[in-house]
């Protein structure tokens, strides 16, 4: 067949394509168990994060509510001044409307002492 | 029997010319064969782990003439033509630019299937027997594809030297 040879002369590549090639296996090489611990990782992620997303909102508002009604617990243990040096220990008071002028009514509510608590 | 990279340079080192080659009478593009070429290695590599090293230049011939042959399809489906008509600097003989021109004609109006025998016979190193196996033919269609297609060849080259 030397006529082909003449009529097809062999052609040399252009060259760098090898370190292409080495580049783009480089890219993508990444070990199987890596790929599958990546692969578990996102598919426990996904749903913890849409989880996430459903269950925080209330919990924030749960704590928020929670934190409110510690803090009027509080005012309301500790109680407000009643003016002219009163105060009630243990226990809230509200002002009740009264009828006379030099006449204050309250009522008063005691929250029993933790047993061991100081006096 | 995962394929190790080793293996695909060493197979790349190893076909990157007959490929270039075979591939290049068809798509008479250089850039273009280097993009088949990568993106055959690239295919191969991605399944790597069902691919044995021994059959691994047979499968990257496959993926490669496929790849070539989708292209072609895809140029004739949109009536491409390349504006390359550059060829990469070619041996000794065909030394003017014009014959070299006319050979690609003369390969261009072969057979497809003749084409690649041809090809396939004169720059892939592969037996008959192989790329029988290669391209799902019996052994004997191989031999008288290549008969046909380089009579052919030299009745077109006769063709054009007269006119």
């Amino acid at each position: 067949m030397r006529d082909l040879e003449l009529l097809l002369p062999t052609l040399e590549p252009p060259p760098g394509g090898l370190s292409r090639l080495q580049r783009a296996v480089a890219a993508k090489h990444r070990p199987r168990h890596v790929r599958g611990r990546v692969f578990v990782g996102a598919a426990l992620a996904i749903p913890a994060l849409v989880l996430a997303l459903l269950w925080v909102p209330r919990y924030v508002a749960g704590q928020q509510r929670a934190a409110a009604l510690r803090v009027a617990l509080q005012q309301a243990v500790l109680g407000p001044a009643l003016g002219e040096g009163l105060r009630v220990e243990h226990g809230a008071a509200i002002e009740l409307a009264s009828g006379q002028a030099n006449v204050r009514l309250y009522l008063i509510e005691t929250v029993p002492a933790e047993p061991g608590a100081g006096s | 029997m995962s394929l190790r990279d080793d293996a695909l340079y060493a197979s790349y080192r190893r076909l990157q010319k007959p490929l270039f080659n075979v591939l290049y009478r068809q798509l008479w593009q250089a850039e273009e064969c280097e993009d088949v070429i990568h993106d055959a290695y690239v295919r191969v590599w991605a399944r790597r782990a069902s691919v044995a090293e021994s059959s691994l230049d047979a499968l990257v011939w496959t993926t490669a003439l496929n790849l070539a042959r989708n292209r072609l399809r895809w140029r004739k489906l949109w009536r491409h033509t390349t504006l390359d008509e550059d060829l990469p600097q070619p041996g000794p003989a065909p030394s003017s630019a014009l014959a070299a021109l006319e050979v690609r004609r003369a390969l261009q109006r072969l057979p497809a299937a003749s084409r690649e025998v041809l090809l396939l016979s004169e720059f892939s190193g592969l037996c008959g027997r192989e790329i029988a196996a290669l391209l799902h033919i019996p052994p004997g269609t191989v031999a008288s594809r290549k008969h046909h297609a380089v009579a052919q060849l030299k009745a077109l080259l006769g063709e054009s030297s007269h006119a």
